[in-house]
């Protein structure tokens, strides 16, 4: 177990070294650098200001130059500044990774109790009146685009309703008002967020309540709860694992549209206006957390997985 | 008689509360500032809060007039305080004396003295302290310090605009001046601006930044050593929501009270917003210096036929373009000078929609129509051009699908090819890769002279390292001429009949069809007043202690 821990860790530091130069030179190949950005918005910008301020922040350099410099910094644990934001990147990037946390940790939390529990009982009497409500509520879920149902429930709940407000963190501090600033991006997440797990729980529980072990176990006169949780939840638990895997990748990698509609400024409005604001510092620094907690998360859920499954093991 | 004591009973308990709630003003706009110096980089955002916190020494007023702030009066070379003389370099120079306010102080009570301008210039001109456009530093050489309210300019250059000194603003030498003495070249980063913006002694107008939430809000206090009238507000709360629909639906929910007009609503969003709530909010449309237009690429074989760049302009009627899509809230443009900057001659004979001129120009310069009602010259080539724009931005586009209808009835087939702002300005408007024709705004300021967009020198090149902003390749000697002499003419008067020439070859020569001047959506409550919009670069904010709160 422990060598192939090792293996896993020593490729994804690989990964994440590959990772970086191709989003570096991904940024640095995209068309007008931070200066001409700055020319578009003042007029007054000169040739002489454009070269001077290309040489002062080291845009007149090679792109393999510059990224050799970076990643010389970041081995050190510097990460410069964030041009976009004029703080220390780190800095910029733990805000907001809070700020994502914050509402991302407790909707990806309630989606899967949620979504599995309504999976479990959709697959209990599949095509009964349960499970086609629960399909009904999956597809919604997985077809409703998210800006849309942000919209709906701002217009509902903060414009129409006046019970919450329409978005943004709180201006004071306490426990209270962030659960309030937190419900409509929440809500919005949760409904969405929940769909992939009822699908992914109710298919692989019709599967696992189909099995001998638990027929075997009904004969024996064991109660449907413990059929269901302690013999089908278990076999039918490795797809869910992944599900729950990827989606612990998104705690840090943010939720772009929903952050933008209710302008909740987290992880994924951050790394979508450093990438198209130049600001390398701050995206490169975005785009490593988010592969690496989106590695570790894979090899999380291969090791829990392993530890369900002794097919596995071997 | 119980029922109307208990409601009275309740209106006064109420009263209080709403008093007190307007005790703040909390306003929503799109953007968030990068960065809080004063001197590095520009932007909206920044200039915004900048309104509310700091005072330059001179800017342009709501009537487009220059003012003083910080400055006690503007120097005149009439009234003796502005002195014309040779620069070293022996090209005219001018030197002009400023006294700045004997009470304005910085928000620690420190006095801003002629020792923060110097600060600011020494900051300015040392190129490793990277500052935005250098201009101003180079061409002002040196600083004389009279006494520590007085100093006396001395500009390489002479203009009309020799006592707009707007773009330098003074600098907290007591804060900033060590951080930045320690290394120039770091000084962007370890300014008290960016690290401690909180430091009272950073700011200079009737507010202070008391908080900030990075990406979502900047809070404002009173400043308590603030020299002129008192604001009404004890704490403005500036929020940023970049999706304009978030935005308008925070301003229904009661989430903010206002949207500011510089960086808010689209000019549609604010009409529909005017027509389903108008009674709660007062929405004014202030037309402004953004020019939108086409920048026609005369490289192109058949836009380098003035013919056809008449033709071309006869052919759209921008009236109804205006009145159909933005509800007559934009004033047609006929050039780039705005109407309400004084150099504007209304006098000039302006191009109107006529599209049978247009056809018969176009037949004129040899194009006539094809089987598929679009027109070829004599190669058989067709007259298909392509026009670009930012995609995403609504309002273009639609403005772009319009202009393609009405051009198809005279004969002219328009291909769309939209990219993304980044790539169309950083590459494509900026290297001149554009075929025919790139729709987009220029934003200037009052009597703002057009070398960079007009003058030959200005055609970014290669050699040139693509710098200049004269994307059309327009070339005129006349114009050349009158863009060098307009500066150095510093009688008003005198200068009226060059603007109107300037104006004329615009006219004539139509390197650009111009379309119209965009208007800012300023949504407000209903109780607040005194908010004078400027519709140029200097923002609303910067006379907020105008302000009031009514009932």
């Amino acid at each position: 177990m422990l060598s192939l821990i090792g293996q896993r860790l020593l490729q994804s530091a690989v990964t994440v070294a590959i990772l970086s130069f191709a989003a570096y030179a991904l940024i640095g190949l995209m068309p007008g650098d931070p200066i001409d950005l700055a020319i578009a918005g003042d007029p007054r910008l000169s040739a002489e200001d454009a070269a001077r301020l290309r040489a002062l922040h080291g845009l007149d350099q090679p792109l393999v130059s510059r990224y050799l410099a970076w990643a010389a910094g970041a081995l050190q644990g510097q990460f410069g500044f964030s041009r976009l934001f004029a703080a220390p990147a780190h800095e910029v990037l733990g805000n907001a990774l809070l700020n994502s946390l914050a509402l991302l940790l407790p909707t990806t939390i309630l989606s899967a109790l949620i979504g599995v529990t309504l999976g479990i009982l959709a697959a209990r009497r599949p095509r009964g009146a349960l499970d086609y409500t629960v399909n009904a509520i999956a597809f919604a879920g997985i077809s409703m685009p998210s800006f849309w149902l942000g919209i709906l429930l701002i217009i509902l709940f903060a414009v129409t309703l006046g019970w919450l407000p329409a978005g943004g963190p709180p201006d004071q501090p306490g426990l209270a008002a962030w659960l309030t600033h937190l419900a409509l991006p929440g809500l919005t997440l949760t409904v969405l967020g929940l769909a992939s797990y009822a699908r992914q729980t109710r298919a692989a529980m019709i599967d696992a309540l189909r099995n001998l072990y638990i027929r075997t176990a009904r004969a024996k006169g064991a109660p449907e709860r413990r059929v269901i949780l302690n013999h089908a939840l278990p076999n039918a638990s490795i797809p869910i694992i992944t599900v729950a895997g990827l989606d612990f990748a998104t705690l840090v990698s943010g939720a772009l549209i929903v952050e933008a509609v209710f302008a909740w400024p987290g992880m994924g409005k951050l790394i979508y206006d450093a990438i198209l604001g130049n600001d390398y510092n701050l995206a490169l620094l975005a785009l490593m957390l988010t592969a690496i907690v989106t590695l570790l998360a894979n090899l999380l859920a291969d090791l829990a997985q392993i530890a369900i499954d002794p097919r596995l093991r071997s | 008689m119980a029922l109307r004591t208990a409601l009275t009973a309740l209106v006064l308990l109420a009263l209080p509360a709403t008093i007190q709630a307007r005790d703040q003003l909390t306003i929503g706009l799109t953007q968030y500032p990068s960065t809080l110096h004063p001197s590095i980089e520009t932007m909206a955002a920044k200039s915004y809060v900048h309104g509310f916190t700091l005072r330059p020494i001179t800017t342009y007023d709501a009537d487009w007039q220059l003012t003083c702030m910080l400055c006690t009066h503007l120097p005149t070379i009439e009234g003796g305080d502005a002195v014309r003389e040779t620069a070293p370099n022996g090209n005219p120079g001018i030197r002009v004396t400023y006294r700045l306010r004997e009470n304005a102080r910085w928000g620690d009570g420190t006095p801003i003295t002629a020792d923060d301008i110097v600060f600011a210039w020494e900051a300015g001109r040392e190129p490793a302290t990277g500052m935005g456009p250098a201009e101003l530093y180079r061409s002002l050489h040196r600083i004389v310090v009279v006494d520590p309210r007085t100093v006396t300019l001395h500009f390489g250059k002479l203009t009309f605009q020799y006592n707009a000194i707007n773009d330098l603003r003074p600098l907290p030498a007591h804060l900033d001046r060590a951080i930045w003495q320690e290394d120039p070249r770091a000084y962007r980063t370890r300014t008290l601006y960016d690290r401690e913006p909180t430091r009272p002694g950073l700011w200079s107008g009737p507010y202070r930044i008391a908080a900030l939430q990075t990406g979502a809000s900047v809070t404002l206090e009173r400043n308590e050593n603030w020299w002129g009238d008192a604001p009404a507000f004890r704490r403005i709360v500036i929020r940023t929501i970049e999706n304009t629909t978030a935005l308008e639906a925070a301003l229904l929910a009661g989430q903010i009270d206002m949207i500011a007009g510089e960086l808010g609503l689209t000019l549609d969003q604010a009409i529909a917003l005017e027509r389903r709530a108008g009674q709660r909010f007062r929405i004014h449309y202030q037309p402004g210096l953004i020019y939108e237009h086409i920048d026609l690429n005369l490289d192109n074989p058949a836009l380098a036929d003035a013919r056809v760049r008449e033709a071309l302009l006869r052919g759209i009627d921008r009236r109804q373009i205006v009145e159909r899509l933005f509800d007559n809230r934009q004033p047609v443009a006929h050039s780039f000078v705005n109407p309400l900057d004084w150099m504007h001659d209304d006098t000039l004979p302006v191009t109107p929609f006529d599209p049978d001129g247009a056809r018969r120009l176009l037949e004129e310069a040899g194009w006539r129509p094809g089987p598929d009602g679009i027109r070829r010259n004599a190669a058989g080539e067709r007259l298909s051009l392509e026009l670009m724009t930012t995609a995403g931005n609504r309002s273009r586009e639609l403005v772009q699908q319009v202009l393609q209808g009405m051009w198809r009835q005279i004969g002219v087939d328009i291909r769309i090819r939209n990219e993304p702002p980044r790539v169309f300005f950083g590459e494509t408007v900026s290297k001149r890769r554009f075929q025919a024709m790139a729709l987009f705004a220029w934003i200037s300021s009052p009597e703002n002279v057009p070398r960079t967009i007009l003058h030959s020198t200005e055609i970014p090149t290669e050699e040139r390292n693509w710098s200049g902003q004269n994307y059309t390749g327009f070339r005129n000697q006349e114009m050349d001429d009158l863009i060098e002499n307009l500066p150095l003419t510093l009688d008003r008067e005198e200068r009226r009949p060059m603007w109107r020439r300037v104006q004329e070859i615009y006219m004539t020569e139509r390197p650009v069809l111009p379309l119209f001047f965009r208007s800012d959506a300023h949504v407000w409550p209903r109780w607040l007043e005194g908010v004078r919009p400027t519709g140029h670069l200097a923002p609303s904010s910067m006379w907020v202690e105008q302000w009031k709160v009514t009932q």
